[in-house]
């Protein structure tokens, strides 16, 4: 009896161990796990058959990690993109769409109408859905509130204050919050190519056009502009340490030296952190109204292994969709949902505020902007303009030249790459 | 082939599979990737010459070979004599002496990045303590990562501070390994400190001085991650070594074969600083 005890444990353990499915999925680590593990824990509760195993790659390594998996063919099941590098990845990933009906139940149409038109242009590949979102983010300003309340300033649009300020009447606020609270600057602004993408955009002005030509060496307005940029550091209404010498905008945000941060909805946490009174506002706009969206995507690895690539698409789906494993992830992580009307039970208020404010701005962004974005040769372009810019707002060089520079860097990865891609 | 060659060779042996595997076989991987475009995520491609002439009209590149000459001649003189100084006053086995060298030693020990985002702080414009103290001296605060010059002397100052530790401990086996003799027969003849630390010491420390600047210069031309931390090449170009430079080609470009391309101009060059010191050596 004891014998047949025993072989029926060791035939039911083999048997259990030759059902389960072991993905391994590659993070970023930090928060992004935490939300990973979150969701997983609720995931194996529903199918204990699948196991996993979440490897953190640093982010400094993390394209060359996957850049490197895909050239020697040593692939995990399931990874994390960030937004720049997931138009170059998109040929290795598994087509979800042929899962989406067997796992939502709902038709591929209707998945992809779910999600704001900005996140669905960075998630297809014609027909194709090559991701999911994991974590969507969008550029917004962050206000102290304690700042604007003492200079008696209202901000959109929960502070008073529906519609978003004009590009003149955020100046003259800057000017005006600066002033009431004696403080150095107004306004910090992390050093990226992104942000000034995002200024140029709403004053009218782009790098690239909707053709990936260079035009602000057309632009008449394009000088203007950059010249405007380079003045807000001179004026001291933005931190030229940040923009010269990279220093982090929290520093001087969350230290009370500036009252606005333009960062975004990623920003959430850390600024909770800080414990001030900060909340989320409208960018301005001028002659365009938009912002940037970016963030994480989730895909799985075409890895010629079907029982594997099946079950990598199954939880890829459970993840990336609302009310499902995406609403654990977004509680975890505090990031803000990539599909229009969808509500998550965050435990604290503001991140209602941050998908309201962050949602508009997603509906209102121009396809445009995601369009331009997802070209190669905007993301090989992002250090030249950063670097540029830079030495523009250092007074190395003037805007004239920082155009130039840039029209040689186009010029020459142009050339590289051998067609506008 | 006699058992004595044969017993030789086989001892050689594993010292060569190693010096294969980890020096030649990469360094010549480096020459022959130079000739291919490559982005990490498709097949290399033959290119020929075409990095090579790419770089010859990349100003950003010749300006980073500057930067890195520039910060070796502001960084050598003080990680020499500095050091020196300091070696000289705690050379004396004393417990006060063992105390500070452990104390100067310390920022060494100390992980690269840890070390810079500690200065970062320390030089912050607006937040930073050095220029809290200069504004509390009533004095105007200085923008040390700001400006070229003073971004560039910051750089020095912090690979100063981190190596000063190990130098100071090169000095310090140097100093101990001369005799007192030779000292107090000078003192007999009436020489004075300065000319004991002239004519005395100075020249019995050769060979521990070209040690010392060849490690200054090893370490301070193929410095990545204190740049990196504290300014990532900025102002504008103004910090952006070589290796640096390389970095970003390889890994936020994906440049794979032009960053190798420049790797290798980059290793004639230190090739020819590390030769000119062994001839140095040679000739003294």
């Amino acid at each position: 009896m004891k014998r047949f005890f025993v072989g029926v444990m060791l035939f039911v353990l083999v048997v259990s161990a030759m059902g389960a499915v072991k993905l391994v999925v590659w993070s970023g680590g930090g928060t992004e796990r935490q939300g990973l593990e979150a969701a997983i824990a609720e995931y194996k509760k529903l199918n204990p058959d699948v196991d996993f195993e979440i490897v953190d790659v640093p982010y400094a390594q993390y394209e060359q990690k996957v850049r490197l998996g895909i050239m020697g063919g040593d692939l995990p099941d399931l990874v994390t993109i960030t937004y720049p590098y997931a138009p170059g990845y998109m040929q290795y990933m598994l087509d979800l769409t042929q899962y989406v009906q067997k796992y939502l139940g709902i038709t591929p149409e209707q998945f992809k109408n779910a999600m704001y038109d900005v996140v669905r242009i960075r998630v297809t590949d014609g027909d194709a859905v090559r991701y999911v979102p994991l974590h969507f983010t969008m550029q917004c300003l962050w206000v102290n509130v304690d700042y604007f309340k003492k200079a008696g300033i209202p901000y959109p649009p929960f502070g008073g204050r529906s519609d978003p300020w004009t590009w003149a009447e955020f100046i003259d606020v800057l000017k005006k919050v600066k002033q009431a609270n004696n403080i150095p600057y107004a306004m910090s602004m992390q050093r990226t190519a992104e942000r000034l993408f995002n200024y140029l955009g709403i004053r009218g002005v782009k790098i690239l056009d909707e053709n990936l030509d260079f035009t602000l060496d057309k632009d008449p307005k394009a000088k203007q502009m950059l010249t405007e940029f380079v003045d807000l550091f001179k004026q001291n209404l933005m931190v030229p340490a940040e923009w010269i010498s990279n220093q982090d905008p929290n520093m001087a945000f969350t230290g009370g030296l500036s009252a606005v941060l333009w960062a975004g909805s990623w920003s959430t946490l850390d600024l909770l952190k800080a414990g001030k009174n900060f909340a989320p506002a409208y960018l301005p706009k001028d002659a365009e109204w938009l912002s940037l969206e970016g963030g994480r995507f989730f895909g799985a690895f075409r890895t010629g292994k079907k029982d594997r690539e099946e079950a990598a698409a199954k939880f890829a789906l459970w993840i990336g969709w609302r009310g499902l494993g995406y609403d654990i992830y977004l509680r975890t992580t505090y990031h803000m949902s990539a599909y229009k009307e969808h509500t998550v039970k965050y435990d604290n208020p503001i991140m209602d505020l941050v998908q309201a404010v962050c949602g508009r701005l997603a509906e209102v962004t121009p396809a445009w902007v995601v369009t331009i974005r997802n070209s190669t040769l905007y993301s090989n372009m992002q250090t030249a303009i950063q670097n540029q810019a830079s030495a523009a707002v250092a007074g190395q060089i003037n805007v004239d030249e920082m155009i130039k520079n840039l029209r040689k860097e186009y010029d020459r990865l142009l050339s590289e790459l051998g067609s506008k891609k | 082939m006699s058992s004595l060659v044969k017993s030789r060779f086989i001892f050689v042996v594993p010292a060569l599979v190693f010096l294969s595997l980890f020096v030649l076989i990469p360094i010549a991987s480096i020459f022959t990737m130079s000739f291919y475009s490559w982005d990490l995520l498709r097949p290399p491609k033959f290119v020929g010459w075409n990095n090579f002439r790419l770089m010859l009209e990349d100003k950003w590149f010749w300006n980073s070979i500057w930067v890195s000459i520039k910060l070796l001649i502001l960084t050598v003189p003080m990680t020499f004599f500095i050091p020196m100084a300091l070696a000289l006053a705690l050379y004396r086995e004393t417990r006060s002496s063992k105390i500070l060298r452990a104390f100067f030693y310390w920022p060494y020990m100390m992980p690269a990045v840890a070390g810079t985002t500690m200065w970062k702080w320390l030089l912050s414009y607006d937040l930073g303590l050095l220029n809290h103290i200069l504004k509390s001296c009533g004095l105007s605060p200085i923008g040390w990562l700001l400006k070229p010059a003073p971004a560039l002397f910051s750089i020095a100052l912090l690979r100063t501070w981190a190596m000063t530790g190990l130098l100071m401990m090169m000095f310090i086996t140097g100093l101990q390994n001369i005799s007192e003799e030779y000292h107090e027969a000078a003192k007999i003849d009436g020489a004075n400190k300065w000319q004991i630390f002239w004519y005395v010491t100075f020249p019995l420390l050769r060979n521990t001085n070209l040690l010392v600047l060849t490690t200054a210069i090893a370490h301070v031309f193929r410095d990545f991650a204190g740049i990196y931390v504290l300014t990532g090449g900025g102002p504008g170009y103004s910090t952006m070594v070589t290796p640096l430079y390389i970095y970003n080609s390889a890994f936020t470009q994906f440049r794979i074969g032009y960053a190798y391309a420049m790797s290798v101009v980059f290793l004639l060059i230190s090739f020819v600083i590390a030769m000119t010191t062994l001839r140095v050596r040679e000739n003294r």
